[in-house]
């Protein structure tokens, strides 16, 4: 596997939610609005990188039985550490995420990819490796939050969890998308209101995913109608070339 | 009154603040249970029993220990280390004493180390419950009680579900909705329902 | 800034110590496939439950 490889596979191909469904808790909990599912992915991209690294510089020295306990130990401290930047400087997304920041401890993903790719391989890879599922882990959950930011406000607001020092701004409304055709609209008090609420979000998940497997299986359909030409082809070629066969051991028969 | 105090964190545990329908905590094993009833059972007694424990002891940890000395700032690994030696402490003791317990209950013991609902709790013992001029026994024994009814309502959900899983295989699901998005929305129409609840209290 | 080492120690050798010990204590002979079927019904091995 290249190094591009190793980075680009956790964006689409290996997706920690939308394939391997790993961290649903985060998933579904703080992707109320666009900003904490970003400030969340990069508090975790942040864990993982790192966690990554570290467990991948020690591994010589680890026995392998108390394998688990020290990855768990490693994890644990990398996130106390963001727990307390945030704490620090971000205090809105400290209070937004509330217990769901320490909880990015037993988020699976993490201790996965510590098990499976960072205690096998060097540390530039694992680097690599933790980088690209993080982001992977991040798009996912961004693409979760637009949803339903947009769906229950009508728009996406930026600056209002993360420190940017301005003033929040809306990125995209509805309005504004509306305005491009017909000029002072407004639609005041627009917004699905369930999809701020607990139902709201698994609903949205629940839509998402079933995009993703229906891609999937209309992909699936198409390589195995592609297999089936294939085999159907080889046979004929090879009947085509049985009858030849017996055409000349005829012909060789008639003289 | 102490009895008052006891059954409204159960009731706000259990139903109002459901641990899966609304806080969001322990999706996988939600997910990932199987459609058999007795490993719902089990799953949820293992979790209820360890996060019981767990909670007794990480706010006894966080109350004597970690604010006495100044130290509130590493609960999180506090926390964590307490919560899988107890699970490594448990699983040790049921499998030397009991083969029938370890049977139904010990198997689904070591997934419980990375399960959220457990650190959840612990975790929300403290942002919710604790603070400063609280006596230690009050504030335990409301811990203990949001514990009993977090637990409590995880098994509710996961046993529920288990039953819905069953109907749902046999159903004719279309091919993309099939497994874990028909999954999500069920417990969408779940957590609506229990939306309903919150006027209890 | 000695305290936080010390808790923190301790609870490391703790955790360390029952883990050590739980690794030596033989999972009973009977349980074994069914060890294995529970790891389905959680995260570390997701999958399997769905795909089979």
């Amino acid at each position: 596997m290249t190094k591009k490889e190793n980075f680009l596979k956790g964006f689409f191909k290996e997706n920690p939610i939308f394939v391997f469904l790993l961290g649903m808790c985060p998933a579904l909990a703080v992707t109320t609005t666009f900003e904490t599912s970003l400030g969340m992915g990069l508090l975790v991209v942040f864990v993982l990188t790192s966690s990554n690294i570290v467990v991948s510089l020690v591994k010589k020295w680890i026995p392998h039985d108390v394998r688990t306990p020290s990855y768990i130990v490693i994890i644990a401290t990398f996130v106390t550490v963001v727990k307390m930047l945030t704490e620090a400087y971000a205090i809105d997304l400290y209070d937004a995420l509330g217990v769901f920041l320490p909880l990015i401890v037993v988020n699976c993903l993490i201790l996965g990819r510590a098990e499976a790719f960072a205690s096998k391989n060097k540390v530039i890879d694992s680097a690599i490796d933790g980088l690209g599922m993080g982001l992977g882990f991040t798009l996912g959950l961004v693409f979760i939050g637009i949803l339903r930011e947009f769906l229950a406000t009508g728009g996406i607001m930026f600056g209002v969890y993360l420190p940017i020092g301005e003033a929040p701004i809306t990125l995209v409304s509805l309005d504004m998308i509306i305005n491009l055709f017909n000029a002072n609209f407004h639609i005041s008090d627009y917004g699905i209101k369930v999809f701020t609420l607990a139902p709201g979000a698994f609903i949205a998940l629940g839509i998402i995913l079933a995009v993703f497997q229906f891609k999937k299986s209309r992909v699936d359909r198409k390589l195995a109608i592609a297999k089936m030409e294939m085999i159907a082809e080889k046979k004929r070629i090879a009947l085509e070339k049985k009858k030849l066969a017996a055409l000349k051991l005829a012909k060789a028969g008639g003289k | 009154m102490s009895f008052t105090i006891f059954a409204t964190a159960i009731i706000s545990a259990m139903l109002i603040n459901n641990v899966i329908l609304s806080q969001f905590l322990g999706i996988c094993p939600f997910l990932g249970v199987s459609k058999k009833s007795s490993a719902a059972i089990g799953m949820s007694a293992a979790v209820l029993f360890v996060m019981v424990i767990s909670s007794a002891v990480t706010y006894t940890l966080y109350d004597l220990v970690l604010y006495q000395y100044g130290i509130p700032y590493i609960s999180t690994i506090a926390f964590i280390l307490v919560i899988a030696s107890l699970v490594q402490f448990v699983e040790m003791f049921i499998k030397k004493t009991s083969k029938s317990l370890y049977k139904s209950l010990g198997i689904y013991l070591p997934l419980i180390t990375t399960n959220c609902a457990i650190l959840g709790v612990s975790e929300g013992n403290i942002t919710n419950i604790w603070t400063e001029t609280m006596p230690y026994w009050e504030g335990l024994f409301i811990a203990v009680s949001t514990a009993v009814g977090t637990g409590l309502g995880f098994g509710l959900i996961i046993f529920a579900f288990s039953s819905i899983r069953e109907k749902l295989d046999a159903s004719n699901v279309p091919a993309a909705w099939k497994g874990v998005p028909i999954s999500l929305v069920v417990a969408g129409i779940m957590s609506l329902a229990f939306l309903g609840l919150a006027g209890i209290i | 800034m000695l305290v936080p080492i010390i808790v923190i120690g301790t609870l490391v050798l703790v955790y360390v110590g029952t883990y050590a010990l739980n690794k030596k204590v033989p999972i009973p002979e009977e349980c074994r496939d069914l060890t294995d079927a529970a790891t389905c019904t959680a995260c570390h091995n997701f999958t399997c439950s769905y795909k089979k």
